[in-house]
């Protein structure tokens, strides 16, 4: 365990990341150490599932801590009661009916862990430490400034989705590497990712599986990138070829030769493999097809944060082939993109494009050209949350003034900041009221920062003069006024119980097309006597 | 704008590897179909592929070497047909270079390759073997029992003594009630061919991605719709039964249960 002071202080941001850091690389090495002895418990799992899940979404549990030490208190628990989750057979034939004969009694269905007591010798302080962070952050108030950062609901969607395939994919490996690999469920899994994930769905949605579901993908996004492990590096050449699969379309040529070489279903799990290796027939390609498909984790281990599922990962050799005609693909509309000099969308991305950029020979098909990312794209949605212009959406909401309306109450700036930064703090405000000409007229400015709260701005709600208007693509749109029509105004008329009209004998000038409490309109006829009389 | 520099002579050899894969998917089917289920493929492929890849395949050089000179040769025709659309492509768009159309023309194609090929061998061969290896039927009945009856229910199933175990496997078909046969058969075939909509529709995508001159839009689907044309009237169609047996089979095939 790292050296850490064992206080009951409340967290801090670096602290909190830390703590369930070396929690999921414990976790790891627990699971990694149970799968080799045969003795792995569920609450490993769900336990690296969580910490994945924290690390990614570290913003919302911090924002929301409470919930966040019941997630812990609950692994806390679970790790005390579940330290036998996979009962082995008593007696051999019993083990032989299950296994079906396939893995041998003395590998390990030999009717006891390989090391009895060692698993709560080594699983009792991890525990005890999932207890620990639980009380940590039940003593940690809530982070507003977390709260206010928002996650687009598509990246929200994805990141639960990763997390939970990460679990139960876990779980079925350890399932089939320790007692029941009868079932051949993690080859169950794959099967399942190749024929749904790379066969079916990249003709609607690309790499969606790599992204989404993969999890391979999902450790990488939730535990190796916050450990900022460099790896092998991957020069400029290299990262310049967006759209571009040599290594994996190399291998899905192969491996297709490979696999017509024998019977198509004439697969061997990874639990039969390891614990009995059919040595004389392990010259056959399709043991070495197998061995390449787990040999996917290791293989991930060398590269940086999904440098490995760019360039070698022999999925996407059929995924990114499959995919080049999907039907959807994340746009990129060229004409929002203001070149920003520190891209934000360029530094999260996961495969590493960038966007502002032409790529030496396929400069007509870089990203800038077609308008949408290239078929490499695993549909993380990094670049549509980063990114303040709304470039990767479709379609946006912006905001916009009509500054003949403004009265300069600057309720706007004071909503914009507080909703925000969560202080008043107008300086700091998207939008800015600024005083032009002579006499001095209020005009607002938004900034080209302003995301429209993310669907949901606050200044709208505020102004009393109906300033600011939903905007979309950049043209104005009018407001609509409520006003009674013809029959509503004779039924106000007659109605003795109505509310008395609010009447004003003065044009405040905040309305211009008339006021909508007051019903001061200037009729054509008005305008006409006025401009006669001038 | 930033320009990189990338490796351009690699840029330009890959958009060959793009145009081997399709015509690889769609090819390989033939060299896959063997002695033993050269009867039941040859409802759904060309006798003359089978039998060009069978020479191949009955060389006397061992059984994995066979099967793979087989499959070897299967992929050359398909690279073979790709390189064809290539031609049609490369006449419609004139000013490109026949690389790039080639290219084009077979990414737009790999649904239909993949279907045809891909899908059609593993599961065809798969309903055969399992057949094989569960009921012990012999060879002429498993072609006859799901092309002809089982498989489009277009001869209306005569359910014997024989065959009935042999549709049990396949899960709850109720194929003694003609109606319920009907309606399978019709739903089967909505689907099968809602793969040819996603073709086109794929098509559409990547000619909008490659910037394919309005021009030679229409051109381009109607040599699309030719190829699906010939493709059925030369017998590749897939079998409602194959997608039948992708839903009922499915698990346990994979689970092993």
């Amino acid at each position: 365990m790292e050296e850490c002071e064992m206080s009951f202080s409340a967290f801090t941001r670096e602290d909190f990341i830390k703590h369930v850091r070396t929690m999921a690389a414990l976790g790891l090495i627990l699971y990694l150490w149970g799968v080799a002895t045969g003795y792995t418990t569920n609450w490993v799992c769900v336990m690296i599932g969580i910490g994945a899940l924290t690390l990614f979404f570290t913003d919302y549990f911090l924002s929301h801590t409470r919930g966040a030490s019941y997630f812990w208190i609950f692994l806390f628990l679970q790790g005390l009661s579940n330290f036998h989750p996979f009962q082995f057979p008593l007696d051999q034939e019993e083990w032989k009916l299950q296994t079906n004969d396939i893995i041998a009694w003395e590998a390990g269905g030999q009717g006891t862990p390989l090391f009895p007591g060692a698993g709560l010798l080594i699983s009792l302080p991890i525990v005890l430490y999932a207890g620990y962070i639980a009380l940590r952050l039940l003593r940690t108030p809530a982070d507003p400034l977390a709260k206010a950062k928002k996650t687009v609901a598509t990246k929200r969607w994805r990141i639960f989705t990763q997390s939970f395939v990460l679990s139960i994919y876990l779980v079925i490996f350890a399932a089939g590497m320790t007692a029941r690999p009868v079932a051949n469920p993690e080859l169950l899994f794959w099967a399942l990712a190749m024929l749904v994930g790379s066969l079916l769905l990249p003709f609607f949605v690309g790499r969606w599986f790599c992204g989404w579901m993969c999890p391979v993908g999902a450790f990488q996004d939730g535990i190796w990138k916050y450990f900022n492990f460099k790896g092998i590096p991957i020069t400029n050449k290299f990262r310049s070829q967006i759209n571009r699969i040599y290594v994996p379309a190399t291998m899905v040529l192969m491996i297709i030769v490979v696999y017509t070489f024998e019977r198509v279903f004439q697969l061997a799990s990874s639990a039969e493999m390891i614990r009995s290796p059919d040595w004389e027939t392990l010259w056959k390609p399709m043991v070495w097809t197998k061995v390449l498909t787990n040999g996917m984790f290791l293989g991930s281990v060398l590269f940086a944060y999904r440098v490995y599922c760019r360039y070698f990962c022999w999925y996407i050799g059929y995924r990114v082939t499959l995919g080049q005609p999907a039907l959807y693909r994340v746009p990129f509309k060229t004409d929002r993109c203001r070149v920003c000099p520190e891209c934000s969308p360029e530094q999260n991305c996961a495969m590493g494009y960038q966007f502002q950029s032409r790529p030496e020979g396929e400069e007509e098909l870089s990203i800038r050209n077609l308008g949408e990312v290239p078929g490499t794209c695993t549909l993380c949605y990094e670049c549509r949350d980063n990114c303040p212009h709304g470039v990767f959406r479709g379609k946006i909401k912006r905001i916009n003034v009509i500054p003949e309306r403004c009265v300069g109450c600057r309720l706007c700036e004071l909503a914009c900041s507080g909703e925000r930064l969560g202080v008043f703090d107008p300086s700091r405000s998207n939008i800015q009221i600024e005083m032009e000409g002579i006499p001095e007229i209020p005009v607002p400015k938004i900034k080209d920062t302003c995301d429209a709260c993310n669907g949901d701005p606050k200044c709208i709600k505020v102004c009393p003069a109906r300033v600011i208007i939903w905007d979309k693509e950049g043209v104005r749109k009018g407001i609509k006024v409520k006003r009674p029509g013809r029959i509503k105004k004779l039924v106000k008329k007659l109605n003795p119980f109505a509310k008395p009209q609010v009447s004003c004998d003065n044009l405040c000038g905040a309305y211009p097309q008339g006021c909508p409490t007051c019903e001061i309109t200037k009729t054509a006829k008005e305008e006409k006597a006025q401009g006669e009389a001038a | 704008m930033k320009q990189v520099k990338g490796l351009d002579f690699w840029v330009r050899s890959s958009i060959w590897l793009e145009l081997i894969i399709p015509g690889y998917f769609f090819g390989k089917t033939f060299g896959t179909s063997d002695a033993k289920y050269c009867f039941l493929d040859s409802f759904m492929y060309p006798k003359s592929f089978i039998d060009f890849c069978g020479y191949f395949r009955d060389l006397p050089v061992g059984h994995y070497t066979a099967r793979f000179l087989g499959v070897f040769s299967g992929a050359i025709l398909g690279v073979l047909f790709s390189l064809c659309i290539g031609v049609l492509y490369k006449w419609v768009l004139k000013d490109w270079a026949y690389s790039k159309a080639t290219r084009v023309g077979s990414l737009a194609f790999i649904l239909i390759a993949l279907m045809t090929g891909f899908m059609s061998d593993m599961f065809c061969e798969s309903i055969g073997m399992g057949l094989r290896i569960e009921q012990n039927v012999p060879d002429e009945l498993v072609g006859k029992f799901l092309v002809e009856d089982y498989g489009s229910f277009a001869k209306e199933t005569q359910i014997t003594e024989q065959n009935l175990p042999l549709l049990s496997v396949y899960g709850q078909v109720k194929a003694h009630d003609p109606g319920s046969a009907r309606r399978w058969w019709i739903s089967s075939l909505i689907f099968m061919y809602a793969w040819f909509i996603l073709y086109f529709l794929c098509a559409h995508r990547m000619f909008k991605r490659n910037k394919i001159p309005r021009h030679a839009y229409f051109k381009l689907q109607m040599i699309n719709l030719a190829i699906v044309i010939i493709l059925l009237r030369m017998g590749f169609g897939i079998s409602a039964s194959e997608y039948h047996y992708i839903v009922t089979r499915f698990q346990y095939l994979y689970g092993g249960m």
